[in-house]
């Protein structure tokens, strides 16, 4: 009986785990992302205008600076939404 | 799932025999990716399903013939009615959920207290029904890419943009409705901001909007695509060694990642959720 709850124990510490890095494991590919579709964008109207390499730094910075900030604003919010049910 | 193993190995014996004719190529694996015009049923044959001449709208050309991934997103869609409209008829019967009702029961249960009252707050309760579509649907494509002879719809660009434009006009209408048409996209500028950088604030988080949605398209058809191309790989190990006594150990694993794809199934469905509602209470509380 014990061993069961014990294991019954760790499938649920298990599932809590899983549960808290989810979104955190989604938000890294949102960052990474992010930064292709600016750079890719970049790329594209370099080649419509012929002034590569030009808009494709643009774009990649710009990437980086929008993938970033808003990573850091969604993992602030996720950490936000932990300390709420405990209040 | 052994006899989807099985089917999958058979394909592949037949796929490497071609390819073996004609050099080495791996279109046998996107074969079972990606969406066609027929639905493999192996051994017995395979069903044409009906195709329809283009649509003509401005200068696009639209294709709306029903293909593999179609078929299965009205398949899934069929079943998600079916099967919640026997749960929710039989709580008029009783309040003390019984079988499938209390199956279905720890979802929405899940849904409504762990992602949209905890990451959106008590707003959050008017785009519960939103949440639960979305969790339930996905859940089940990508369930049905699991089982012999089913496609993962969620292994398709067009259906997890589909379902990403849907998030992204909820995003957007419900920071609309909390704070008028002007105010939202005021508001999305945070406050005390210096001036000179305002605007460049504003670009950042418009340019943002997007790629959130973006981000979730990827997302879901990246993890579906991947778990089906691990497996095959594996399974298609035996064929390139061309040797039996690789069949054993790239079957464990294939089988191995098979649970694992169970396992991914779930927790996509509820990242795709998640990550949803996040973004939705983004636009909802604005600072």
């Amino acid at each position: 009986m014990s061993d069961e709850e014990k294991r019954e124990k760790v499938f649920n510490s298990v599932g809590k785990a899983i549960r808290e890095i989810a979104p955190y494991s989604g938000l890294g590919l949102q960052l990474a992302v992010t930064v292709v579709i600016f750079w890719f964008i970049g790329k594209i109207i370099d080649e419509h205008y012929g002034t590569s390499p030009l808009w494709m730094i643009v774009g990649a910075m710009l990437g980086i600076v929008v993938g970033m900030y808003n990573f850091i604003k969604s993992v602030l919010e996720l950490g936000k939404k932990k300390e709420k049910p405990k209040e | 799932m052994w006899i989807g193993n099985l089917a999958f190995a058979a394909d592949t014996l037949k796929h490497a025999e071609n390819s073996h004719a004609g050099g080495e190529s791996s279109s046998w694996m996107l074969h079972h990716i990606s969406d066609s015009r027929t639905i493999d049923l192996e051994p017995f044959g395979h069903i044409t399903l009906p195709q329809f001449p283009p649509i003509r709208i401005g200068g696009l050309e639209i294709d709306l013939s029903i293909t593999k991934h179609v078929f299965f997103m009205w398949l899934v869609s069929l079943i998600l009615i079916i099967v919640l409209s026997i749960v929710a008829r039989s709580y008029k019967k009783q309040i003390v959920p019984h079988g499938l009702a209390n199956l279905i029961e720890v979802f929405v249960v899940f849904i409504r207290d762990e992602i949209v009252l905890s990451v959106i707050g008590k707003d959050g309760l008017k785009y519960l029904h939103y949440f639960l579509t979305l969790f339930f649907f996905i859940l089940l494509c990508n369930l049905f890419g699991l089982i012999p002879y089913g496609a993962t719809a969620t292994g398709n660009l067009a259906v997890t943009g589909g379902l990403a434009f849907l998030s992204f006009i909820l995003i957007q209408l419900a920071g609309i409705r909390k704070h008028g048409l002007i105010g939202y996209y005021k508001g999305l500028v945070p406050h005390g901001v210096p001036a000179f950088v305002a605007p460049l604030m504003f670009i950042v988080e418009f340019l943002g909007l997007f790629a959130k949605a973006f981000a979730l398209t990827v997302r879901l058809f990246a993890n579906m695509t991947a778990g089906h191309i691990v497996i095959l790989s594996l399974i298609g190990l035996i064929f390139i060694f061309k040797s039996v006594l690789v069949a054993p150990v790239s079957i464990a694993f294939a089988v191995f990642i098979n649970l694992l794809e169970i396992l991914v199934a779930f927790i996509q469905a509820y990242i795709f959720t998640m990550l949803t509602a996040l973004f939705v209470g983004l636009s909802i509380h604005q600072h």
